[in-house]
């Protein structure tokens, strides 16, 4: 039991402060962004399901995900659209509540 | 998913059309017996209640299909209600599961709850570590050191990858692993 402790301890340890790199939500939008904010957003398994989907849209350049804020920010290619609707279909279809979007 | 424990090793395909519903294919050999079983599951999400900072769900999951036990072959089904709730540093999950598989298994029932803390609260992308208490209870087990079994356990998981690795009351060990594809 004493092993196990000592490796519990050990991993957590080894496991703290990694960098978070795709948690890079911006103060201010620029014209090619869409905040997204959404409820129930606090585990990979279920975000990784959002980064898939809109990465998948041939709008979406970027996908930045921030459990801090239940952020979703996009990064949208030049004269590509991507819908209010097309957005909330991705996050209620994941099983997200959809709380706003915000375009600049 | 791949679960190894004191009472089976079971190989699990599920596929998810949507967030509400997935089935699948489930493969399990009983540790202790000659029995195993091949069950197609399918799980349905009851309901879901979101949170800024907290998701809880009610799931439904049924199986059927075959259990082999030595020369013996039955029908095999089980029901079971599953609910979790976690935040970022709290989890608490519950299951109740019935099987019957005619002559092998005549009706059984036993029940699975976890709490969980994460020592950390990390970000998407990051490596999320949780620390986990399962508790099991099998009303059936002949074993007394079986009916009421604790594992603490950890869990590791990032991004589409999951393992947990725990050792129970009985020094028995326990390793899952989920791949999302």
């Amino acid at each position: 039991m004493n092993k196990l402790l000592l490796t519990l301890f050990l991993l957590t340890a080894c496991t703290q402060n990694q960098p978070a790199p795709n948690n890079q939500i911006p103060q201010q939008l620029s014209d090619n962004q869409i905040l997204i904010t959404t409820q129930g957003m606090v585990c990979d398994f279920c975000a990784s399901g959002l980064e898939r989907l809109f990465g998948y849209h041939d709008a979406v350049n970027n996908v930045a995900i921030d459990f801090d804020t239940g952020s979703v920010l996009l990064n949208i290619h030049p004269n590509k659209i991507i819908t209010d609707d097309a957005i909330k279909d991705v996050i209620t279809g994941n099983g997200f509540d959809l709380v706003s979007i915000k375009r600049d | 998913m791949q679960n190894n424990n004191w009472e089976h090793s079971r190989l699990h395909l599920h596929y998810s059309p949507d967030y509400k519903h997935s089935v699948g294919i489930v493969l399990e050999n009983e540790n202790d017996t000659n029995r195993y079983n091949t069950n197609l599951q399918f799980n349905y999400l009851l309901d879901r209640q979101n949170t800024d900072n907290s998701q809880a769900n009610a799931y439904l999951k049924m199986a059927a299909g075959i259990a082999f036990d030595g020369d013996e072959k039955e029908p095999n089904t089980s029901i079971a209600i599953a609910g979790d709730w976690e935040t970022r540093r709290y989890f608490i999950s519950y299951e109740a599961i019935g099987d019957y598989a005619g002559d092998i298994d005549n009706g059984s029932f036993h029940q699975y709850g976890r709490v969980g803390v994460a020592p950390y609260v990390a970000n998407y992308g990051n490596i999320h570590t949780w620390l986990m208490l399962q508790v099991e209870h099998h009303p059936e087990e002949l074993n007394d050191d079986d009916q009421l079994i604790a594992t603490p356990l950890i869990r590791l998981f990032r991004g589409d990858y999951l393992a947990e690795l725990g050792i129970n009351t009985n020094g028995d060990a326990m390793f899952n692993w989920y791949v999302r594809f």
